[in-house]
């Protein structure tokens, strides 16, 4: 029972420290991929607790290895903008001058109901007063509703992208109309 | 860049650890296969005193590294191998030739699958 407890301490210094290495986040605000870190560190914490008969080492390598690799992709994420659009993605536009781009619903497979479950968390009612609503890659809605703000001035490389593809899109629906 | 230094130490710790644990294991396993062998060959050549000193060398070995054996091992493993390894000695006093050829085949087969499950092969992986 004693082994239990030291190992309880061992484990819970060294994943105290593993998740402070990678950084503070709130797990609302995690990407996919620091969310299924954080679940596979903790399970793979509690083997040695659960079974005294497994080394320590059996977790602590697995653990070092996984904060290892999470810091390294982050560090990539910070220099490569293309490689955060693999590993996290990036946010979708889905209202546009309060219209709602059905399209790009259908892509998130979100429904309009959700949708405006998201706009009453933001106290909106609907998406007239919207100018854009943007799914962020962690799943939350952004609103901004600056009027007639322009593609120029907005200083996010991954949204600017979206809403010139948005525009692309629009173009090529009214050529063919 | 001072997090990519940690997660630089992070992979050092990693593969230190593991190459610690790998060779450790894997050295000490071929030692011990030889030494059953070694033993097995005695008994089958009717040399019973050779055979339980071969048998009581094994024993003391694998008591003198059992804690390290524990820290790299499941300990229902090593805790299985040390067994074995005392039946061998057993046997040898007592003169059970046949219980002691199975008891040295089975821990000569525990110690090399214990070997192989450390060794980077593609069933290991997947």
């Amino acid at each position: 029972m004693l082994t239990i407890i030291i190992r309880t301490i061992l484990i819970y210094i060294i994943v105290t420290a593993a998740i402070r290495i990678m950084g503070k986040r709130q797990v609302s605000d995690m990407q996919t991929s620091e969310l299924v870190i954080t679940f596979i560190i903790s399970q793979t914490a509690t083997l040695p607790l659960e079974d005294a008969d497994r080394p320590l080492l059996n977790s602590l390598i697995p653990i070092m290895m996984i904060v290892a690799i999470e810091l390294i992709v982050s560090l990539i994420m910070m220099k490569s903008r293309r490689f955060r659009s693999i590993i996290c993605g990036h946010p979708i536009v889905v209202i546009k001058d309060g219209k709602i781009i059905e399209s790009q619903l259908k892509k998130l497979r979100i429904s309009y109901e959700d949708l405006y479950s998201l706009l009453r968390e933001k106290d909106l009612s609907d998406e007239k007063s919207v100018q854009y609503g943007i799914i962020e890659p962690n799943g939350t809605l952004s609103i901004l509703s600056s009027k007639d703000m322009t593609t120029d001035e907005i200083s996010s490389e991954d949204l600017k992208d979206e809403l010139n593809d948005i525009k692309q899109d629009e173009n090529q629906e009214g050529e063919t109309e | 860049m001072k997090r990519g230094w940690i997660a630089v130490i992070m992979i050092a710790l990693s593969l230190a650890f593991g190459g610690m644990d790998y060779y450790y294991v894997t050295s000490n396993a071929d030692i011990y296969a030889g030494m059953l062998t070694e033993a097995q060959e005695k008994m089958e050549q009717s040399e019973i005193t050779e055979a339980e000193s071969v048998a009581q060398r094994l024993d003391y070995r694998f008591r003198s590294q059992k804690g390290l054996m524990n820290i790299f091992m499941h300990h229902s493993e090593s805790g299985g191998i040390s067994c074995d390894l005392a039946m061998l000695e057993m046997y040898a006093r007592t003169g059970g030739t046949e219980e002691f050829l199975a008891t040295a085949a089975r821990a000569k087969r525990e110690i090399m699958t214990m070997k192989n499950s450390k060794i980077l092969r593609w069933e290991n992986i997947f």
